[in-house]
């Protein structure tokens, strides 16, 4: 199947960044087939959207290529 | 560390322990004296290393003019290797070692020395069988770690030396995640040279030892002034050496009681697992360090549970790593050989003695809620129930694998027959429905029973005798395998089944294994077979 990864398939927002979609795969998994938007992903996984900002910030720190 | 966050990654780091802190804090402060200065000043500096050399040698069975400060673990490994190296020995070691061995092993094979590794079994343990073959006239150095820093197996230490001496070789033993855990005594083990860290046992870090024993010349570390009897140079780092004696006597005087509570700890956590139904593959030996806990979960990645259990203020540690390319499985889990995926989803979760039991049980309950299969909407039945096949065939696998690896009896070491005829027992019992659920109460019928299958399958001038409370007792030693005595009793052996019965509040099998035991037949023949193959080869 190929991914929806141009808007949230929760509420619905897009266009999502390159950002965003790589912190579902990060932390969803990398066969994610679709995307939630940042705060859907923080009420889906019980967290802050500011805790997942920091993640990102680190992953683009390390250098990860799904960041930009 | 903020209140909320559980810390669950001790085989990395151990926060360092009030006592040592406060040990240390006159050498930060007032008495920053330099040890070696022959004034006044800095007499109590000079007590304070000579006292922690005292301390650290009698915490491991050592004298205090074997003990060599380091600044740490990876600093005492490149000491050992290099110095071996700088000998031209030979180098056995094993493909499970911490990179501070693997790599300094590299660099020495790069320049012409003779290496060569030891193999490993699928649990983490290193097999001796080859190491005499290996080691060469007239000096060869082995390396074999003591407890493996990522799935938690304890290695044959003593026979590993006792090989290695028969050779007139050198034993080194990486020790890093051993001591301050389990007792540990280099002169009864007859070990060489060991290395220890102090941030792994509520040291501080930047410090460790060597211990290296009298009557071996070691190379120079350092070269320079006189200090650590001229092998390594450099002013002492009083604050932390005091700092390690401290937190190291501290672990030492309560080594008993840390490892019934990280072992308490550990059980907690695994039923916690087992009962909400999840499936995983528990990886390591039955001989492992308590609290260390590597799990495996099919179709999971590693490092996405690692940052979703940060998300959830859990931390824990991966097998896995994913570089700015790919993902990389760690070498330990690939020297073990395991299947990629499940390499792929592997966690470790290492606690301390400073972890309590409601953050065993909350970590067992975010992690079991992250991992129950919650099938998308993309994800077709068939995948699905596919993995579900995969994985049970991966636990099926691991129970085969304990059974038989049943251990042996110290007194005659060969094979004893109580654990085989044991777990017969429970299996007719659970058959019977004598025990009914995976939680049961020691009663006089499963006495009977195991009575019953022992005259039946053991030979009447067999040396052992048919008493079901030592492997009732014993059977501990499995991971699927729990007692619980009554608040307040202590777990011992109780050696009639009347003591037995009322010591302990109920025995436990993994659920899972229950259900298997109960309603597979397929795996109920396939481990009766493993039972009665070992009662065969006694």
């Amino acid at each position: 199947m190929k991914k929806n990864i141009k808007n949230c398939s929760l509420c619905g927002k897009s266009p999502l960044d390159k950002n965003t979609v790589g912190i579902n795969i990060k932390l969803r998994g990398e066969n994610v087939e679709d995307c939630f938007c940042l705060d859907c992903l923080a009420e889906n996984l019980g967290c802050d959207v500011q805790d997942i900002l920091d993640k990102i910030e680190e992953f683009k720190n390390e250098g990860c290529k799904l960041f930009s | 560390m903020s209140n909320n966050v559980i810390y669950a990654d001790n085989a990395a780091t151990t926060p360092l322990s009030p006592k040592a802190l406060e040990a240390m804090l006159p050498f930060l402060q007032n008495q920053y004296g330099n040890a070696s200065q022959p004034y006044s000043f800095s007499r109590s500096v000079r007590k304070a290393l000579m006292v922690s050399r005292e301390r650290i040698a009698d915490c491991i069975g050592a004298s205090p003019n074997e003990i060599y400060f380091t600044s740490g673990g990876s600093e005492g490994n490149n000491w050992i290797i290099n110095g071996a190296t700088q000998f031209q020995t030979k180098i056995v070691t094993s493909p499970i070692e911490h990179h501070s061995i693997l790599r300094a092993v590299e660099y020495s094979k790069s320049i012409g020395i003779d290496v060569s590794y030891l193999p490993t079994s699928s649990t983490g343990m290193v097999e001796n069988d080859t190491l005499a073959g290996q080691l060469s006239q007239p000096l060869s150095l082995v390396s074999v770690m003591f407890v493996n820093n990522e799935i938690g197996s304890i290695q044959k230490i003593s026979e590993l030396s006792r090989v290695t001496h028969e050779r007139g070789c050198l034993f080194h033993t990486d020790a890093v995640q051993c001591v301050g855990h389990l007792e540990l005594d280099v002169k009864a083990l007859d070990i060489d040279m060991l290395t220890a860290s102090a941030h792994k046992f509520n040291g501080p870090k930047g410090i460790g030892f060597v211990y290296i024993k009298k009557g071996i010349k070691w190379p120079n570390l350092i070269y320079g002034g006189s200090q650590e009897f001229g092998l390594r140079a450099g002013t002492e780092n009083i604050a932390s050496i005091v700092g390690m004696a401290e937190a190291l006597v501290e672990n030492v005087l309560n080594i008993g009681e840390n490892i019934r509570h990280c072992r308490n700890l550990e059980s907690i956590l695994i039923n916690r697992l087992d009962s909400s139904g999840i499936s995983y593959v528990r990886n390591g030996d039955m001989s492992h360090l308590p609290g260390i806990i590597s799990l495996s979960f099919d179709g999971f990645e590693g490092e996405m549970l690692l940052h979703r259990l940060d998300l959830m203020g859990v931390m824990v540690s991966t097998g896995s790593a994913c570089d700015s390319k790919e993902l990389q499985i760690s070498h330990v889990l690939k020297a073990i050989k395991m299947d990629e995926t499940l390499a792929k989803g592997t966690i470790r979760i290492s606690l301390g003695r400073l972890n309590t039991v409601e953050e065993a049980i909350r970590i067992a309950d975010v992690l079991s809620k992250m991992v129950k299969p919650q099938p998308q909407a993309s994800e077709s039945v068939q995948a699905y129930y596919s993995r579900e096949e995969k994985i049970e065939k991966a636990l099926k696998d691991r129970y085969y694998k304990e059974f038989n690896n049943f251990n042996v009896s110290k007194m005659y070491r060969s094979a004893a027959p109580h654990k085989p005829v044991y777990m017969l027992t429970l299996i007719e019992a659970i058959r019977r429905g004598i025990i009914s659920d995976h939680r049961f109460q020691f009663t006089q019928e499963l006495t009977d029973l195991f009575n019953q299958i022992w005259s039946k399958l053991v030979s009447p001038s067999s040396r052992y005798t048919p008493r079901i409370t030592r492997p009732a007792f014993y059977l501990t030693t499995s991971s699927f395998y729990r007692i619980k005595p009554w608040e307040g009793n202590i777990a011992k052996e109780w050696h009639s089944p009347k003591s037995f019965a009322a010591n302990y509040e109920y025995i436990e099998i993994d659920n899972t294994l229950f259900k298997l035991l109960r309603d597979d037949e397929a795996f109920v023949i396939n481990s009766k077979e493993i039972f009665l193959h070992i009662l065969q080869r006694i």
